[in-house]
């Protein structure tokens, strides 16, 4: 098995024991996706390194990271922005990073996503009405004359009034924007979305509304979500699953319900700089020294060698640890648990 | 008392915005405001600092610093005072530095505004400060652009710059907001150790409950400019006595409790 994959067979396993149901469904498989950048002077920038997952259907799958760990170059290749370097992602059998033409296009419509920056993810001259169906009149599945009505069902979904639909996008509130930006991308209905720090702009009370509202959406019409986020505490609360990135390797797969046992030495310490909310005094704050080192000159062996508190000297500085099963459907690549024997506990 | 702020009131034009603000610290310690977008928290503490943007300005009440009334303030009086003995972080420090001039320029034409050292001294002053934020490499920062900077190194710069003449009082806008968990955590923890060195007291403003009720001794929580509630941060997280920050609390996020009613059970 090559560095940090998920073999066939651990998917496998993955699916057929623990909070995974046997026989669900696969709605997006990423396989080995790499996407290295040339820069000035002749470097090459390792963005992302050998990523491997699957999304399934009907879940919000977390991926969390520090900046500059490649999450949103991976968001890219899945939106068909960037081409990977090598790898792929296989959406209904085919690989959608190498469509071209109008199947490109056509396959829009089925990976769509929210921004972040929602001052800037509208055309200020639009009415809501306009942004709202405009990825309908794109591929011609509705007529002027049922803008109006569509929009307004939209806004109902996402618990607005009716006559926004005439209103610009400047005259909303934040919490209100990126309501808008969720009818937008579900209104062709997608079978995957793309939620980029979507409510990390937000202040606490405004994001819980649009988290409820999300989740109730994805009740409603079985959308997988893929959740970019940095704040561990609301992928604990929102997500299925989470995937821990750093710089450009997937360093842990594993149920966001079981967030606080981490395995791996990299979430654990994310885990640790997150701040519960309890008075002065009750929590003791320690940090992960130094920064996410440069992705034009990666370590060898570990990428989180450095920063590491359980770094094994050789072994971690030489080779680079492999994805292995640490628990029930959880991965973790990591040397400390090179010797561990992963035995599944239920009947199969 | 350091700062006595009684019964403050700001209006933008006509509109009042923050009304009957009280506040009183001591030397050394820290107060969070919290609450959210549209409070009227920033315009708290910018009214503290006397720099309202626009038609903003003071319609009534006291603010007494270091027994001074700084509404009387002449706009000289209020320049030798910023920088000095109040200083201010923001959010995002790397975008109010200058983008086209190296960290080392503006860190020196800063110190030398408010005081007498030269070039090679305000420069020595510079490296110390940047060493007591924990960034390793003083000399590589100072000849940066603040765009080639990380977030959070900025910040911790922004940190060095305001606490250059150890001041008796730090304002903190959102200073930790848009950085990363483990970033947010690393600046949190340095801002704390060295305002505690100079014994600065610190007014932060933030959203993050969890960063709040670490850092500050006294919270106070605002919704439409009012305070709705004050305590310290043991008061206001466990025995919160209004709605308001009842649901406050219950909206942030925190790991380990009862996940999300609408969550699957994979």
């Amino acid at each position: 098995m090559t560095s940090n994959t998920i073999s066939k067979h651990e998917h496998d396993h993955v699916c057929s024991h623990g909070r995974g149901k046997a026989g669900r469904e696969v709605v997006l498989r990423i396989e080995h996706l790499v996407k290295k950048f040339e820069v000035d002077g002749g470097g090459v920038l390792t963005a992302c390194n050998d990523v491997s997952f699957n999304l399934y259907k009907g879940e919000s799958l977390a991926i969390v990271g520090e900046s500059g760990c490649g999450k949103s170059t991976l968001v890219k290749m899945i939106m068909q922005l960037y081409l990977p370097t090598s790898g792929g992602v296989i959406y209904k059998g085919k690989d959608i990073t190498r469509l071209t033409g109008e199947e490109a296009r056509q396959n829009r419509r089925h990976i769509q996503m929210v921004f972040q920056n929602l001052g800037q993810a509208f055309n200020p001259r639009m009415t809501i009405k306009d942004i709202i169906c405009e990825p309908l009149i794109n591929f011609n599945l509705i007529s002027k004359k049922d803008c109006e009505a569509k929009a307004i069902e939209m806004l109902k979904k996402v618990e607005l009034p009716a006559d926004f639909v005439n209103r610009l996008p400047a005259n909303m509130s934040g919490g209100q924007r990126q309501r808008i930006a969720i009818a937008r991308a579900l209104v062709i209905e997608p079978d995957i979305l793309i939620c980029d720090e979507a409510t990390s702009a937000l202040d606490v009370s405004v994001q819980k509304t649009v988290i409820d509202l999300l989740l109730k959406l994805q009740k409603e019409t079985g959308v997988s979500i893929i959740f970019i986020c940095h704040d561990l505490a609301l992928v604990y609360q929102m997500c299925n699953r989470a995937i821990v990135m750093y710089l450009g390797n997937v360093v842990e797969s594993l149920s966001a319900g079981r967030l606080k046992e981490a395995k791996h030495p990299y979430t654990r310490a994310l885990l640790q700089s997150v701040f519960p909310v309890v008075p002065k005094g009750e929590h003791e704050l320690k940090t992960l020294e130094g920064e996410i080192p440069s992705p034009l000159d990666r370590p060898v062996g570990c990428p989180f060698q450095d920063r590491c508190v359980s770094c094994i000297d050789e072994k971690c500085r030489t080779y680079m640890p492999a994805m292995k099963h640490v628990g029930i459907g959880d991965h973790a690549a990591c040397h400390l648990y090179d010797d561990v024997v992963y035995t599944c506990d239920c009947a199969d | 008392m350091l700062l006595e702020v009684s019964n403050l009131a700001i209006a933008y034009g006509d509109r009042p915005i923050v009304e009957g603000f009280n506040l009183k610290l001591d030397k050394g310690q820290i107060c969070a405001i919290v609450g959210e977008s549209g409070s009227g928290k920033t315009t708290v503490i910018r009214a503290i600092l006397g720099c309202l943007p626009g038609l903003g300005h003071v319609t009534g009440g006291k603010m007494i610093f270091d027994s001074k009334d700084l509404s009387q303030n002449t706009p000289e009086e209020w320049r030798q005072l910023s920088g000095t003995s109040m200083s201010m972080v923001f959010q995002d420090c790397g975008g109010t530095m200058d983008p086209i001039q190296r960290i080392r320029t503006q860190f020196v034409e800063y110190i030398q505004q408010h005081s007498d050292m030269k070039e090679e001294q305000a420069v020595e002053r510079a490296v110390q400060m940047l060493k007591r934020m924990s960034l390793p490499n003083p000399e590589i920062v100072l000849n940066s652009y603040p765009f080639e900077l990380s977030g959070g190194m900025n910040q911790r710069v922004g940190v060095a710059m305001a606490m250059c003449f150890s001041p008796k009082l730090l304002l903190a806008d959102e200073p930790t907001s848009a950085l990363d968990v483990t970033t947010q955590a690393q600046v949190v923890k340095e801002m704390m150790n060295i305002c505690r060195e100079d014994d600065t007291a610190i007014i932060i403003v933030t959203h993050n409950l969890g960063v709040a009720a670490y850092m500050a001794d006294h919270i106070i929580v605002m919704q439409n400019g009012h305070v709705m509630e004050e305590g310290t941060s043991a008061q206001i997280v466990n025995e919160p006595r209004t709605d308001y920050t009842r649901k406050l609390l219950a909206a942030a996020p925190q790991i380990g409790d009862a996940v999300n009613d609408f969550q699957y059970n994979f």
